[in-house]
């Protein structure tokens, strides 16, 4: 498939610090990415530089072959971005905030009033959109955004936690909007949440000190533990010999005493009643059992590194 | 693109434009009381002949300016970068930040180019004699110029500071030194010789001093008006390059 965005060796220093180490990848058109990571772990500044806010120190950003320090300004016509915090000027109205900027990015004034009705009826704005910003929520705001980094109909949208703290309906209305363009755009995301993620991907990038960790789709990245379980069975006062037995548990994955809790992994339910017939006199506190998913995955991932 | 920079002003002005009207008409009033009235009785001018209230009208004028250019520079490239980041969405628009520089300093400058109109207007039913039709028009030019070098001046302000304190401090230290320091209300005769000396070189000085030799003497002095104008062409680019490293670009 035709890439969208390539990112070669791309590095980028902050104060003598490397936050982001020789970045190289490929997104392909069309397909929804979304970068997830800890906080530290550059996200946003991995979607500025794909933006064109920031240029990196070295390495290069290719959007659809172009090289994009070379021709900033027809790049820039071919990217939307949505930030993160709200950027409107509060004394205009949202439409006032769209018209100016589409007419920056050269969208005549009759497509522009075309694009602001029809996606703004997508994004239920349109009781909104003469309303100064100053006086509108974030759930609007947000959706107002999104509008703008539309309005000049970008091949590639960049969006920084498009639904973070949003209201219930506002994220409904923002996600059925990118499934619609899903296919149509390059769509790239930073999400911290990970149902989002798991819900909205065609491809996950999960970020950690500015080094992409893990990179794939969630069939993919959770090949190798498809039907996986984490159990954690928690005692009180587990003896040795009780220990001894729960680890001997054939078709376990993994497994270790933690304290009084007993932590193990298996793709096998029976492993419950096993532990269960194992543990009859010895008085459970608590039980815990989680499928495995993306949190899990990241969170294994995370473990791998430090143990390295 | 200077298009959308103008509907945007105009956009901005609309939405608050009682309170834009009641400053407009009231600030040349402030100043004709405690500026006008006062200078009435004072002999500041070399040229005894020359009406004192004639002589300082473009002062006025020039007056109007500054404060009518200090808030909305300070607002788009100070205030809205600062405190709403309004200024991000533009930095990946298709447009250079030269053009984002002019973009904001050209509407500034018809904005208050709006504000010295009705300032003249109103000096014109306040003053006991007016000047010709032709000296009002000469005027626009020079407080034209006048208004890109002070508008300049305080774009660089407000992208060179990062706190609204130190930003009036310098913007309240410049506004007094070009007060009294550009002839807008005191002869430079009236300094010592030497600082006077000095204060001759000042740019804002020479526009005033341009625009008074063209409309009082009928002497134009292209010296005057081509130096101020070409440290303002150098501090639009100037401008241009500090936003671009603000912008981290």
């Amino acid at each position: 498939m035709e890439a969208s965005i390539t990112l070669k060796k791309v590095g980028k220093l902050l104060n003598e610090r490397t936050i982001l180490a020789g970045l190289s990848f490929g997104i392909e058109k069309g397909s929804l990415v979304a970068v997830i990571g800890d906080s530290d772990s550059e996200k946003s500044m991995l979607l500025r530089i794909l933006a064109g806010f920031d240029m990196p120190e070295y390495g290069s950003v290719y959007i659809h072959g172009i090289d994009v320090s070379s021709k900033k300004k027809d790049i820039r016509m071919e990217i939307g971005y949505m930030p993160q915090e709200c950027d409107l000027e509060p004394w205009l109205t949202v439409r006032q905030n769209i018209q100016f900027i589409g007419a920056l990015y050269h969208v005549d004034k009759r497509t522009r009033n075309k694009r602001i009705d029809t996606i703004g009826d997508l994004l239920a704005l349109h009781d909104d959109l003469d309303t100064p910003v100053i006086r509108l929520t974030i759930g609007v705001l947000k959706r107002a955004m999104l509008l703008r980094a539309l309005i000049h109909d970008p091949t590639v949208l960049i969006l920084d936690n498009p639904s973070n703290s949003l209201d219930p309906r506002s994220k409904e209305l923002i996600w059925n909007v990118l499934e619609q363009l899903r296919g149509s755009k390059t769509i790239v995301y930073v999400s911290k949440s990970y149902s989002e993620v798991e819900n909205y991907h065609d491809r996950i990038l999960l970020l950690e000190e500015g080094k992409v960790v893990l990179d794939g789709d969630i069939q993919k990245l959770v090949k190798n533990a498809e039907g996986l379980h984490r159990f954690s069975f928690e005692f009180e006062n587990p003896s040795k010999a009780l220990v001894v037995r729960l680890m001997a548990i054939p078709n376990l994955i993994s497994s270790e005493m933690m304290g009084n809790n007993f932590v193990c992994y298996g793709t096998d339910l029976k492993i419950i009643s096993e532990i269960l017939d194992i543990s009859n006199k010895t008085a459970l506190t608590n039980i815990d059992i989680k499928k495995f998913g993306l949190p899990e995955i990241v969170e294994s991932q995370k473990l791998q590194d430090f143990e390295e | 693109m200077i298009i959308a920079f103008l509907k945007r002003r105009w956009w901005l002005t609309s939405n608050r434009i009682l309170p834009t009207l009641g400053f407009a008409l009231l600030l040349p009033v402030v100043l004709h009381l405690f500026i006008n009235f006062p200078m009435r009785k004072l002999e500041l001018m070399q040229d005894p002949a020359l009406n004192p209230e004639h002589w300082i009208l473009p002062g006025l004028l020039c007056m109007i300016m500054i404060i009518s250019l200090i808030p909305s520079l300070f607002r788009d490239l100070f205030d809205l970068r600062i405190h709403r980041n309004t200024l991000a969405p533009l930095s990946i628009a298709p447009l250079s930040n030269q053009q984002i520089i002019r973009g904001f300093l050209f509407t500034a400058m018809i904005e208050s180019l709006v504000f010295a109109l009705v300032g003249m207007l109103v000096f014109w039913l306040l003053m006991d004699s007016q000047l010709e039709l032709i000296q009002y028009a000469i005027m626009i030019p020079y407080i034209l110029l006048f208004a890109a070098l002070i508008g300049n001046i305080i774009i660089s302000f407000s992208l060179l500071t990062d706190r609204s304190s130190v930003f009036l401090f310098l913007v309240l230290t410049a506004t007094v030194i070009i007060m009294f320091g550009s002839e807008l209300f005191i002869d430079l005769s009236l300094f010592p010789r030497s600082i006077g000396t000095i204060l001759r070189y000042f740019p804002t000085g020479q526009i005033l001093h341009g625009l008074r030799q063209v409309i009082f003497s009928g002497e134009f002095n292209i010296v005057v008006t081509a130096v101020p104008l070409a440290i303002t062409i150098l501090l639009t680019f100037i401008n241009g390059e500090l936003l671009k490293r603000k912008m981290d670009q």
